[in-house]
């Protein structure tokens, strides 16, 4: 029976990977809110967080942004998505947060309209609401191992690994803004997502929207974003996981 | 060698390769479980056994390459399984994800998704396609676009508003009892140390001349991918076909090790006291010409062999060892002035009644209802008889002209004659000795116990049951030989008892008799369970208007289920089929579910976790359809039954030798002192196996058979010196020498590792030796009289 459901846990994993949407690094630009639970992360970065890189006077180049990235500690953000799907009347909005320790683990919590979770540890992925929890190896879907493998290059400033999966268009913008735009090399993945474009300023990642080949797109815009966010490893380990409902 | 002679020779042997000839030509071994059960037996469940066995589950075997690099891991596995692709033995091999896979799943499922949506549509469906219902659905649909997994859900959603396909998705995700993981296009386990390939083979699991090529092939085939690695792997498996081989090799290396020796020791022996090796030859011919002429009378009759009919008829026409080594004992020592065939004539009577009550013993196997024992009675009986044949007409023109005796045979006839006389003349040391058997007799008898579980049989290594049950694990639950069958006439009239079976299990699940079962199922349904869904759903009224106004109601766009609109209004698709399933890419999924017996159709639903067998017996003997089967417990009930039937005929066959010996003798004594020390043997080795705690089975009960008939024989033969008492000396060294050359022969069986054979050759040696030990006491029954004042 493995096959089948290799399968459909291939179509599964692509899915949800389609919903990571990461927000990268970078200081908000909208005014800090409070958080509404205790699992949001914290609106202003520790006192031990390591300098942020400020922005140099150069002319911005995707070479730079890339390096600023790979020197951040990790990241804690809120986001507000909204979710354009052809079937329905107006948007799915819905509000959470979002959290990211190098290399490789990343947590997306939705507290709005209805809780669910999202976490990226390695090479694992699981995904919990109120009704169930699953989880899916990645390395049982190269696909979404490639799309997750895209996002993580370009937090962690890995151009090699970025450029293996992904055709890049980088436009500098005035005041030390950006636009990246990510198409997919590969045609698996290309059957499910046009592509994915990020708007930032420095190592802040303020907007992006995940666009499919059928038309629907997700747009997220980030807030409180926290790019000097560390981790110890005690909290990683209590922080960086899901409860089965 | 007169004219008289030559023709005999001609027409026996031109008879006998005849006979070969016909039995090479028809030759076909048969394993049929159906051939030990009793015609009103449930055939039913022999069939189901039998199907089981030859089913291509049990051909499937599972490879698995491991090591601790886990990039050299799949990397092994995949050529390995390239490799096996090209063997000329091997159905199909697995190893990843078919790239069409996942498109057959939306292919035959997506189309057939209204057909598939509920167990019980006619209770469920009413409420899920009512107003309330569809607003739950339209709901349920929102949730599940705002999860992560919305982007999946939306790509369907417009044709399957009310999530069906999901569902069967889900379905075939809960199939999966054990996760294997894809690196590099390679299953693997979630760790990445163990990759593995399932294999399907063309012939039969148990046919060791197709397997054994295949697994040595296999094995090489893994050295040179191993030595072209870094990193040190190991193959493991696990399959029906290895343990069957490894039993198989196993016991032919036991038994040629045996046969080697022992015919070595015999050979020594025949060259000790005849110093010749024409006599050894002339002893084997009979028992060769009886097994060639019994396979042939028994090929004619049934059309195949039994292995049990060869396994216990060739051993019991070894019995007939004894009549070559009587003959050729009294023609060496005391030839008739006329030559050998007057010596035959004198000691005729004797060798008769030897060879009528072995064929006596065994008649009583044919008064059965098994037609097994049927067989083995029949075989043994022409066997014995052309044994008795050949020593009566082919033997003596091929005896020598001038015998010549041998000083050491005559000292040892003598010397044995001598402690005959010896224990003859002190009837308290027979008496103890006789009151020694039957106190051990009745300490042992009590505590014997027999073991009708046919693994008893057969010696497999622990290391390897570990390793076969390491790797199944790895991929399944399943508890192998468990299951529930749904038969039925046709595909069709089976798949609606599996519906029911599905229901059944589920309800066994919850009530915690089982922890999990495979059901096909999961892939496929009655077509009457699914035009009952169609039924359903165009039996709702107003549907499409209704779907539409609900779910504009919850919030999605006028309009936007126009492809559900139109599948609505569509022409249905064909319910799927077991012959569509078995012809798309989901095949090598659906086939192992699919069993014959006896012509007709069966599904099988693999049970894990079974913790009440007697509440699944209960819950599915109501249904003459549905049968709860456990192959295990099956085959036990069935050799039990078989072992305690032999045991009766054997009881009854032993009245029958007694009534034979006596029209011989027409002396109660004398008889009785041909009988007794056989029955004695038997029964003391009997309770020596009980006392020393020996679980017996099936190939213990043959040693006893052989014990019973060899030592029949010596009785007789010891008896028969009141017609001839100046012949003592060389039937005893007869007896003698044919019992040690049992010894020899199945006795050394008992060294063996293979448990079948040991439990022959521990009967056969302790039974013979007693036999031997027990033979005086014939003398001193016969001659108790002669004592008395």
């Amino acid at each position: 029976m493995s096959s089948a459901t290799a399968s459909s846990r291939n179509a599964l994993a692509l899915a949800a990977a389609l919903a990571l949407c990461l927000p990268a690094a970078g200081a908000s630009q909208t005014p800090p809110r409070r958080p509404a639970t205790s699992g949001a992360p914290r609106a202003t970065a520790p006192t031990t967080s390591p300098r942020i890189p400020s922005a140099p006077t150069a002319p911005l180049t995707f070479e730079g942004l890339l390096a600023r990235f790979a020197t951040l500690p990790g990241l804690s953000a809120r986001f507000r998505e909204e979710k354009r799907v052809a079937l329905l009347a107006a948007p799915l909005v819905s509000e959470g947060t979002i959290e990211f320790a190098p290399p490789s683990r990343l947590l997306r919590r939705v507290l709005t309209p209805s809780p669910s979770a999202l976490l990226l540890d390695g090479d694992r992925l699981t995904l919990a609401d109120d009704h169930a929890s699953r989880q899916i190896d990645l390395r049982a879907a190269p696909v979404v191992r490639q799309f997750v493998d895209g996002f993580l290059a370009l937090i962690a400033g890995d151009r090699a690994s970025l450029a293996r999966s992904y055709e890049v268009q980088f436009h500098p913008r005035p005041g030390d803004a950006w636009d990246v735009e990510l198409t997919p090399k590969t045609p698996a993945v290309q059957r499910v997502f046009r592509d994915i474009r990020v708007r930032g300023r420095g190592v802040v990642v303020e907007w992006m929207s995940l666009r499919e080949t059928n038309g629907d797109e997700t747009v997220t815009t980030f807030s409180n974003v926290d790019p000097a966010r560390s981790y110890s490893p005690e909290e990683a380990a209590r922080r960086f996981r899901v409860t089965p409902p | 060698m007169n004219r008289r002679d030559a023709l005999t020779l001609a027409l026996g042997f031109g008879l006998l390769v005849g006979a070969g000839a016909y039995a090479a030509a028809r030759f076909r071994l048969s394993s049929e479980i159906t051939r030990l059960l009793p015609p009103h037996s449930d055939a039913r469940l022999a069939a189901i056994s039998r199907a089981f066995a030859d089913s291509e589950l049990s051909r499937v075997m599972i490879v698995s390459v491991e090591g601790t690099d886990a990039d050299a891991v799949p990397r092994a596995a995949s050529r390995l399984a390239d490799s096996l692709r090209r063997h000329r033995e091997v159905r199909w091999v697995r190893n990843g994800i078919e790239e069409t896979t996942e498109r057959a799943v939306y292919d035959l499922y997506f189309p057939r998704r209204h057909d598939l949506l509920s167990d019980a549509p006619e209770d469920e469906l009413p409420a899920r396609l009512s107003d309330a219902g569809l607003t739950a659905s339209a709901r349920e649909l929102r949730r599940q676009l705002s999860l992560p997994t919305g982007a999946l859900v939306a790509r369907i959603a417009d044709a399957d508003p009310l999530l069906a396909f999901p569902s069967l998705l889900e379905r075939l995700r809960r199939m999966q009892t054990r996760t294997l993981e894809l690196r590099g296009g390679q299953f693997t386990t979630p760790d990445g140390r163990r990759a593995v390939i399932f294999v399907a083979t063309r012939h039969s699991a148990y046919d060791a001349s197709r397997q054994g090529p295949l697994l040595r092939e296999l094995n090489l085939g893994f050295e040179a991918i191993q030595r072209a690695e870094p990193t040190p792997l190991a193959l493991k498996m696990s399959s029906i076909s290895r343990i069957a081989a490894t039993i198989e090799s196993s016991a032919r290396r036991d038994a040629e090790r045996v046969s080697v020796f022992s015919t070595a020791a015999i050979a020594a022996l025949f060259l000790v006291v005849h110093r010749s090796l024409r006599y050894l030859a002339l002893a084997a011919l009979p028992i060769a010409a009886g097994t060639v002429l019994a396979a042939a009378v028994g090929l004619a009759a049934f059309g195949s062999l039994h292995g049990l009919t060869l396994a216990f008829g060739a051993s019991l026409i070894g019995v007939c060892f004894d009549y070559p080594v009587y003959y050729i004992n009294h023609y060496t020592l005391r030839p008739d002035p006329g030559g050998p065939r007057p010596t035959l004539d004198r000691i005729w009577k004797g060798l008769r009644l030897g060879a009528m009550t072995t064929m006596g013993g065994l008649s009583g196997l044919a008064w059965t209802e098994f037609p097994a024992l049927r067989e083995i009675a029949l075989f043994s009986t022409v066997g014995v008889l052309g044994a008795l044949a050949t020593t009566r007409f082919l033997l003596p023109p091929l005896m020598p002209r001038e015998p010549i005796p041998v000083r050491l045979q005559r000292r040892w006839a003598e010397g044995l004659l001598r402690l005959v006389v010896f224990v003859r003349a002190r009837p308290a040391l027979g008496a103890s000795l006789a009151a020694l058997a039957f106190a051990v007799c009745l300490a042992g008898l009590p505590r014997v116990r027999w073991v009708d579980d046919a693994r008893a049989l057969s010696h497999i290594h622990p290391a390897t049951l570990r390793e076969d049950e390491e790797v199944r694990a790895s991929v399944s639950s399943s508890e192998p030989g468990r299951f529930v069958v749904a038969l039925g006439d046709t595909d069709e009239a089976a798949l609606r008892h599996n519906d029911r079976v599905y229901t059944a299990l589920a309800e066994l699940r919850r009530a915690g008799a089982i922890r999990e079962f495979q059901s096909i199922h999961t892939l496929l349904w009655s077509r009457d369970l699914q035009l009952r869904n169609r039924a359903q759903v165009a039996r709702s009224e107003r549907l499409a208007e209704r779907v539409e106004a609900t779910f504009t109601r919850e919030g999605f766009r006028p309009g936007a289920l126009e492809r559900f609109q139109a599948s609505l209004r569509a022409a249905p698709t064909e319910p799927l089929t077991f012959r569509a399933l078995a012809s798309s890419p989901l095949a090598d999924l659906a086939r192992p579910f699919r069993i014959e017996p006896g012509g007709r159709v069966g599904y099988l639903t693999f049970l894990s976790g079974v913790r009440d067998g007697a509440a699944l017996g209960r819950a599915f003997a109501r249904d003459p359809a549905t049968v709860y089967f456990d192959q295990g417990e099956f085959l036990r009930a069935t050799y039990g039954r078989f072992r305690r039937r032999t045991l009766e005929l054997t009881a009854t066959g032993l009245a029958v030798v007694y009534a034979l010996i006596f029209s011989r003798y027409r002396r109660a004594r004398a008889a009785f002192a041909a009988f007794v020390p056989p029955v004695l043997a038997a029964a003391t080795t009997l309770a020596l196996l009980g006392l020393a705690g020996a679980e017996l089975t099936m190939l213990h009960l043959l040693g006893l058979l052989l014990v019973l008939s060899m030592g029949a024989d010596y009785g007789i033969f010891v008896t028969e010196t009141t017609h001839h008492p100046e012949a003592s000396a060389e039937t005893l060294l007869s007896v003698t020498i044919a019992c040690i050359s049992a010894v020899l022969s199945f006795g050394l069986l008992g060294l063996s590792e293979t448990p079948a054979l040991r439990a022959v050759g521990v009967t056969t040696g302790i039974g013979m030796t007693l036999s031997l030990l027990f033979a005086p006491l014939s003398q001193s029954l016969l001659h108790a009289r002669e004592r008395r004042p």
